[in-house]
């Protein structure tokens, strides 16, 4: 009954925890600009996400080391401040995108258009993480997040024609604009495979313990959680597809994609567009900002946890805090949010192999998992995707940084 | 027992006797006599230790901001290999991590920067 409550209980976290700007803004461009025949790219990459992030907590639970840790053990510290320094600037980059999405959410709901909403946004983050515990953060953001459900209801309510939309879950040529249709679809694998959630899964799975007798719950909570999370997405995209394409809208801006529900749910759906983008981006921002600093103290040995009172863990509280500040620096600057969305989303699939590859190294060294140790599947299935993201990812960004 | 000095100690966690988190070890040193094997004494913790272990450009960029910025200064901190007392995934060392030079760093960050800000 436990054993039940527990894989429930993480199922609906990782759903509610699922979306956050990147997946919202990409599939949705996506729907808008190429109807049903992007899904592909989700299915894809949430296929990809579910094996990384059993990986992770596999690790976890069988060499009791976090993921940062393991690298830094694996690898030594020269190579490890490969990793360390890109997915750190990753992660601030992607930070501002979720900031950019938490401020056009306040901006929606109050009707003001206040240029101290980023900063306001970030310090309220940093309150929490300042304030909170592990559990209160992980459950009540991804309980909060459950609120992005909404996109499925209003999928349903659409009537989409589900054979077209499995169509789309294959990958086919596309009919016009083929630079922009890779562009997004390498956008959204990077938006599906981030890879800061990996190294906050591994952090959370060390501080409750996790031992060998959680790596079934931890497959199981993984998969159905990532593939009801990737349906989100899918929801989103039939939505902007059925929304959008009719009425012959391009997204150029991203309050174009608040309207997607109002023509389904009216008033109520404008402001439910708003309090899910809102809701989701924050939660990312907390896990984003953590993930950084877990990724340096676990790396350099410092000590770390979030249910720690700050003084106790100072350089750890010291490094999400100096995230939080840089990613709001960003916004405040001024870049489009749209545009750094994309970019990042994009940037994510091009550094993926920075991060997954010598992650796949220590899940095939017995060293570290012992008898858990990948099999041919998850080698393959990580390989391939990780693989193709990042060659579509270095031809397509430089001809979107050409055409633009 | 064997020991591989790269597989097993260099970068491991070590920790203090009470089971804390004390930092990685960043270079092992080894003493040699003409009269002697050689044979490791210490273990050493440091940004100074970090930084001779890249490349030579950020080797001194780092090697400077160390110096610079670091409470410690260009001293690495230095454990005696005797101390041990757990050798595994993470190694357990006889020392009183809260006064360790160890945590100098951390200690410093606590003092002048997160201990001043309200509700930490």
């Amino acid at each position: 009954m436990k054993k039940i409550l527990e894989i429930t209980l993480g199922i609906v976290t990782s759903i509610g925890g699922f979306l956050e700007v990147g997946s919202l803004a990409t599939a949705a461009q996506a729907g808008a600009a190429f109807g049903f025949q992007l899904i592909w790219a989700i299915l894809l990459g949430t296929i990809c996400l579910i094996f990384l992030v059993e990986m992770s907590g596999r690790l976890a639970a069988v060499s009791k080391q976090t993921l940062a840790g393991a690298m830094r053990d694996r690898f030594g510290y020269p190579f490890f401040l490969v990793p360390l320094v890109t997915m750190s600037l990753l992660g601030v980059l992607v930070l501002a995108s979720e900031l950019g999405g938490l401020s056009l959410a306040l901006q929606l709901v109050t009707g003001v258009a206040f240029p101290w909403w980023a900063p306001l946004g970030a310090f309220a983050a940093w309150l929490l993480l300042w304030k909170g515990t592990f559990s209160v953060i992980e459950k009540g953001a991804s309980l909060l997040g459950l609120i992005t459900v909404v996109f499925v209801v209003a999928a349903f309510r659409l009537h989409p024609d589900w054979a077209r939309a499995a169509a789309g879950s294959f990958p086919s040529m596309p009919r016009h604009e083929p630079m922009r249709y890779w562009f997004i679809a390498v956008s959204i694998m990077g938006a599906s495979i981030a890879p800061y959630l990996l190294y906050f899964y591994s952090a959370g799975a060390v501080e409750d313990r996790w031992n060998e007798t959680d790596v079934p719950v931890n497959r199981i909570t993984a998969t159905f959680g990532m593939s009801f999370g990737g349906a989100l997405s899918v929801a989103v995209l039939i939505v902007a597809a059925l929304v959008f394409v009719p009425r012959g809208i391009r997204i150029e801006r991203f309050d174009q994609i608040a309207l997607m529900l109002t023509p389904i749910m009216g008033r109520w759906g404008f402001v439910l567009f708003a309090g899910a983008l809102g809701i989701a981006c924050f939660g990312a921002m907390l896990e984003i900002a953590l993930s950084v600093a877990y990724l340096t103290a676990q790396g350099f040995g410092w000590q770390w946890s979030e249910d720690a009172r700050p003084r106790d863990v100072a350089r750890f509280s010291l490094v999400y805090t100096i995230t939080l500040v840089a990613g709001a620096l960003i916004v405040v600057i001024g870049v489009d949010p749209l545009a750094i969305t994309l970019m990042s989303m994009a940037l994510t699939s091009a550094l993926l192999p920075i991060a997954i590859v010598p992650f796949l190294i220590l899940m095939n060294d017995r060293h570290f998992v012992g008898q858990h140790g990948n099999g041919w599947i998850s080698n393959t299935v990580v390989c391939a995707i990780v693989g193709l993201a990042f060659v579509l990812a270095v031809v397509s960004i430089p001809l979107e940084l050409l055409g633009s | 027992m064997e020991i591989a000095l790269v597989r097993d100690l260099l970068d491991k966690q070590l920790v203090d006797r009470e089971g804390e988190l004390l930092g990685r070890i960043d270079g092992i040193v080894m003493s040699y006599s003409a009269d002697a094997p050689p044979q490791i004494t210490h273990f050493e913790l440091g940004a100074q230790t970090l930084a001779r272990r890249l490349p030579s450009p950020f080797r001194r960029v780092l090697a400077w901001l160390a110096h610079r910025f670091s409470p410690r200064g260009s001293q690495p901190y230095r454990i005696e290999v005797s101390r041990i007392i757990h050798l595994g995934r993470t190694i357990k060392i006889d020392i009183d991590g809260t006064r360790s030079a160890a945590r100098e760093t951390e200690r410093w960050v606590r003092d002048h920067i997160i201990g001043r800000i309200p509700g930490s």
